[in-house]
């Protein structure tokens, strides 16, 4: 987890960013070999109220009623970090102004290693990530820029070279109205990524204007398609978003590289349909990387859905099992060793319902039998996001993709749904939450 | 005919099927699905499918022919058929389920025996359609060719 956290800073730190967040020597003992390094992480958010501050790192604390409402979380985050620091040999403090921000800090003690031990350091996983997105150009639209720098940082690692402008009016001027004629550092987007809060702050009616004023402009070059970043949205904000131009899938904060490349996968769109210029992704060998040698269990009651199914799954890679779902309970067994579950029942509801549900609810409940043998053993785990934690994701195969149908899966301890017959950008969308390269095994 | 010859006219034949509406965009994932690893894929799923749809058919047939119908029997076959003809690209019989669905829900009986006889038809129009295909495609391969598949996408 530390070397993590310092190949992020690393990043941080390069000429590109400037991120305010810095590293200091501060004590060098040469007697035990040891370091203090005191991080500092400085943000423009809301800030904490003068009389929470003296609770925020009180488990389960934070600071009003309201701040889960608005944001989420449980309150447990500052006093774990309070006692991960504690644990490794410093302190933690802060310091926060309401609507400025806060500056967080903690020292911590390292030991120093040999120099030639980083020879063997692996290169973190960069490969890891879908290729298929380098060279592309981005513009973010954003107002506040240590915000927008993380956004670039996490378009850098997926090989997409970002400019940062803070508002749309500054985007449409920048992006040309003279095309690629303008000078400086002017760049013609593939994709506009635009925050939701500084749409919202600009004027009304700014990003409809503007796509008059690119279709006005005659000569075909492709307008670029614009998405939302959000942390959290409304479905009235959605439906105006669409309504403005924007893409119908938004990407949510915290940013996560996957998740980025699943959305602008769907966005940008795939299959052989379209044409595959220039900096397209070929979709395939995102699918390809993340499901490969993937054990998969597919369950329908028909078999010539579960030789379709099985038949896609296959050819990216997966190490695919069917199983009738009459003859589910015999099946449950061999749900172990599997890294993803796929379930398809028939209609009607009710009976999918309870089968659904029941199927399901074995699964989990085997699922915490093990977890407690688990947690004695130092045993590793696959398809599972901790250790000592079995969960396989269950994704339900359905051609109804309602609502409703989403809220049941949910209820029944499924993780997700998939449409049926498989459109790979469906596919890997849901498969990308679980299939993270960095929360499973590497396969064999 | 040489093979050449036999391309082209399983394009032609392809394109006329999905322009005519027996098959949809499904079957062509099917295909696209079928390679070296897998030479025979399409006519693998295409002839489970003619097994499980006859035997689909028997049992509405059966089932429709009872004194007192059971919707909840006739529902469940039907949506089993619209899941299969689905998966393989069936546009035609698929869209025949849906609409013998609805006449399931409200149980009416006429309705379901006019659908009953419109996805036979339709069924055994796509089969004999699908037949022909993949005996083409046979032939392509016995005579040493390929399947143009990418002729397709253009």
């Amino acid at each position: 987890m530390i070397r993590n956290s310092w190949d992020v800073f690393k990043h941080f730190s390069d000429e590109d960013f400037q991120f305010d967040a810095s590293i200091n020597v501060m004590t060098s003992d040469e007697a035990s070999e040891d370091i203090t390094l005191m991080v500092c992480v400085e943000d423009t958010g809301t800030g904490i109220p003068l009389e929470a501050q003296s609770r925020v790192f009180m488990p389960f604390v934070q600071a009003d009623s309201s701040t889960s409402r608005h944001f989420g979380g449980t309150g447990i985050g500052l006093s774990i970090s309070k006692c991960l620091v504690e644990l490794m040999g410093g302190q933690i403090s802060f310091i926060s102004r309401p609507e400025v921000g806060s500056t967080f800090s903690f020292t911590a003690v390292f030991g120093t290693c040999k120099k030639n031990l980083f020879t063997k350091m692996e290169k973190r996983n960069a490969e890891d990530l879908p290729s298929g997105f380098r060279g592309l150009k981005a513009l973010v639209v954003d107002g506040e820029p240590v915000r927008a720098t993380v956004t670039r940082y996490h378009l850098k690692r997926l090989g997409i070279l970002a400019e940062v402008v803070s508002s749309l009016k500054l985007a449409a001027g920048s992006c040309g109205k003279n095309g690629s004629l303008t000078s400086g550092s002017k760049i013609q987007p593939d994709i506009i990524l635009v925050e939701k809060d500084t749409w919202i702050s600009g004027e009304d009616g700014v990003s409809n204007v503007w796509k008059l004023d690119w279709k006005q402009n005659g000569h075909a070059f492709k307008f670029p398609k614009m998405i939302l970043l959000a942390t959290n949205i409304t479905n009235s904000e959605f439906d105006k978003a669409k309504a403005a131009g924007f893409a119908d899938t938004v990407i949510m904060k915290p940013l996560r590289a996957s998740m980025v490349a699943a959305c602008l996968f769907q966005v940008l769109g795939v299959g052989k349909r379209r044409s595959q210029g220039k900096g397209m992704p070929n979709g395939s060998s995102f699918l390809q990387s993340l499901l490969c040698g993937k054990k998969i269990l597919v369950v329908d009651d028909n078999r010539v859905n579960r030789r379709v199914a099985a038949g896609a799954l296959k050819k990216f890679g997966a190490d695919v099992e069917c199983a009738d779902s009459a003859l589910l309970p015999w099946n449950l067994a061999s749900a172990f060793g599997m890294h993803c579950m796929m379930f398809t029942f028939r209609v009607p509801f009710t009976w999918v319902f309870s089968s659904r549900f029941e199927a399901t609810r074995r699964i989990r409940q085997m699922e915490s039998q093990a977890n407690e043998q688990i947690n004695c053993e130092s045993m590793v785990e696959e398809g599972t996001a901790r250790k000592g934690q079995w969960h396989i994701p269950i994704l339900a195969m359905t051609a109804d993709v309602i609502h409703a149908t989403h809220e049941e899966c949910l209820k029944c301890g499924m993780d997700g749904y998939v449409s049926k017959p498989f459109e790979e950008e469906n596919l890997y969308q849901a498969v990308a939450k679980f299939f993270d390269s960095k929360s499973t095994l590497k396969s064999k | 005919m040489e093979v050449g010859q036999m391309q082209r006219a399983w394009v032609e034949y392809t394109r006329s099927l999905f322009r005519e509406g027996f098959l949809d965009a499904q079957f062509q994932q099917l295909q696209l699905l079928q390679d070296e690893s897998n030479p025979d894929f399409v006519a693998e799923v295409v002839s489970l499918f003619f097994e499980d749809s006859e035997r689909l058919l028997a049992d509405l047939t059966f089932v429709l022919e009872q004194q007192n119908i059971d919707f909840k029997k006739v529902d469940a076959h039907v949506h089993q058929f619209k899941g299969s003809s689905s998966s393989i690209g069936a546009q035609r019989v698929k869209n025949d389920c849906i609409a013998f669905r609805n006449f399931c829900e409200e149980q009416n009986i006429e309705g379901c025996l006019r659908c009953l006889q419109q996805v036979k038809q339709d069924y055994y129009l796509v089969k004999s359609k699908l037949e022909a295909l993949i005996r083409l495609e046979q032939q392509i391969v016995a005579a040493g060719g390929s399947i143009p598949m990418e002729e397709l996408s253009s």
